[in-house]
């Protein structure tokens, strides 16, 4: 079963446009959901939290219809925000008074674990919190109504290393629990690389791919090689290409089919997630 | 607790933060200061009240938030009605406890002025049933200038509503309604009923559309 199932996504605002993406968020798993900026990830997330209203298209949450429309599904949603979308001028015990009460499953003595792990002073304002601290204050609040699916939007864009790994850490303690999934957008792809099941990429407002990370790591393949071995049929055989003096780096999309092609006259190397969003991002010829 | 409690609770704890500016305007504007009955005091205390209220959860992120919450758009839209209203009675109650008490100082005596108190409520009613679909319609930027326009519609409003009803001209409908006090207490409870479901009607459908 699917924990999100999201189903001809479609969405258009000023210059931007996003066209019938569909893809499945797998249940107990982690799902990372992987772009550029201004790529559609945080429309794809407000959507299923009901924050925009799409063009077209159907999403269900835990089997529950998700949307503008609907409100109850949420209760299972545990949601981190890029950015604070708490009142700035309350502390975070004052903020936590508000939140709790709307949740059937609030845990005060879990709320009280995190708010002490993450050592955070409940009095604090939130004005007056690091971005480090809000992020976990925001990730204590989403945890404290044991939701079955996180979803993040870009959490650890500027967070320190150190709390970066110890949030990944606690992602991999809370999907120990084999119900709970995560749906955690990013444009930094290190952190999927390290924690990742799943990935969909988007770029432009398109569905590149969603898979199995590993089987995406072992389908693309990054080519390196002399720049003599670049024709016009071997280019269009590549989603990415990074010319320099001497020679190229490019992705292919089917590994089997390039080493076909070029055999053992190039390097293969496993690609990154940032390899494949670099190459597909960009596109033909890149010089360097 | 059910979900409109929680979101009626929600403004009253952001509210708060004002209370010392409330109770200093209600000082200033009431009979130790000005004259008693003032319709400054009437006029924009409510008002003010209803404004800081509605505002408080005026920024997107803030709107994000509510959304982000297990609740529907409607909920969050009629709790921001039953808010005010309950805001509008909280300022009402207050003007009638300052004036009571500068009464009791000044003569001795306790009185209501009862055309007052009904004018407004009805005068608020009408602004909080115009005021919130404009203000979700113009989010945060339009609000700013909404503000202003409101609070000076409402001390003009006011005013003109309560010398209205203390004018001759309208002693004589004031003399139906008094002969018919049933009978109008029913129309004008119904036309108020009627003009706060529409503007609730108009606040949801902007609200349902609006992407955060």
């Amino acid at each position: 079963m699917n924990a999100v199932e999201v189903k001809g996504l479609s969405k258009s605002y000023g210059g931007y446009a996003m066209n019938d993406i569909s893809f499945p968020v797998p249940r107990g798993y982690i799902t990372g959901l992987i772009g550029p900026n201004g790529a559609g990830k945080s429309t794809i997330i407000k959507a299923i939290m009901g924050m925009i209203v799409p063009d077209g298209g159907v999403i269900t949450v835990l089997g529950q219809n998700a949307g503008a429309t609907e409100g109850n599904y949420k209760q299972e949603i545990g949601y981190i925000s890029d950015e604070n979308i708490f009142y700035e001028y309350l502390s975070m015990e004052q903020m936590k008074r508000i939140i709790a009460p709307f949740y059937a499953r609030w845990d005060e003595d879990l709320y009280l674990k995190y708010m002490d792990l993450f050592e955070l002073p409940s009095r604090k304002k939130i004005k007056d919190c690091s971005k480090g601290m809000k992020t976990k204050y925001a990730i204590a609040l989403a945890l404290s109504h044991h939701p079955s699916l996180l979803i993040m939007d870009e959490p650890t864009a500027g967070l320190d290393p150190v709390f970066r790994r110890e949030l990944l850490d606690l992602l991999a303690d809370y999907i120990l629990e084999e119900e709970n999934t995560i749906l955690f957008s990013s444009h930094l792809t290190t952190d999927l690389d390290r924690v990742a099941d799943y990935v969909t990429f988007i770029d432009r407002g398109r569905l590149v791919f969603s898979d199995n990370k590993d089987e995406i790591l072992e389908r693309y393949s990054i080519v390196k090689g002399a720049k003599e071995l670049l024709d016009g049929d071997i280019r269009k055989e590549m989603i990415g290409i990074r010319e320099t003096e001497v020679g190229f780096e490019g992705l292919s999309g089917n590994r089997d089919k390039a080493v076909k092609l070029f055999g053992d006259k190039v390097l293969y190397q496993r690609p990154t997630l940032e390899d494949i969003m670099y190459f597909t991002s960009k596109g033909g010829k890149q010089h360097a | 607790m059910p979900k409109i409690i929680c979101l009626v609770r929600k403004d009253l704890i952001l509210v708060q933060r004002y209370l010392w500016l409330i109770v200093i305007y209600a000082f200033i504007f009431s009979g130790f200061i000005q004259s008693n009955d003032s319709a400054l005091l009437y006029g924009l205390l409510p008002g003010l009240l209803l404004i800081l209220a509605i505002g408080t959860d005026m920024r997107l992120p803030n709107q994000q938030f509510l959304v982000s919450l297990p609740v529907k758009r409607n909920y969050l839209i009629f709790s921001k009605y039953a808010s005010s209203f309950i805001f509008l009675i909280l300022g009402i109650a207050v003007c009638l406890l300052m004036n009571m008490v500068t009464d009791l100082v000044d003569y001795g005596t306790l009185k209501i002025n009862a055309s007052l108190v009904i004018g407004t409520f009805i005068s608020m009613t009408l602004f909080t049933s115009i005021y919130l679909p404009l203000y979700y319609w113009l989010g945060l930027k339009g609000a700013q200038f909404l503000n202003m326009a409101m609070m000076i519609i409402i001390m003009v409003s006011n005013g003109a509503v309560s010398s209205l009803l203390g004018s001759e001209d309208i002693s004589r409908p004031l003399e139906w309604v008094s002969a018919h006090s049933l009978a109008a207490s029913v129309l004008i409870a119904s036309a108020t009923a009627l003009v706060v479901f529409i503007s609730y009607q108009i606040s949801l459908a902007i609200f349902r559309k609006k992407d955060l």
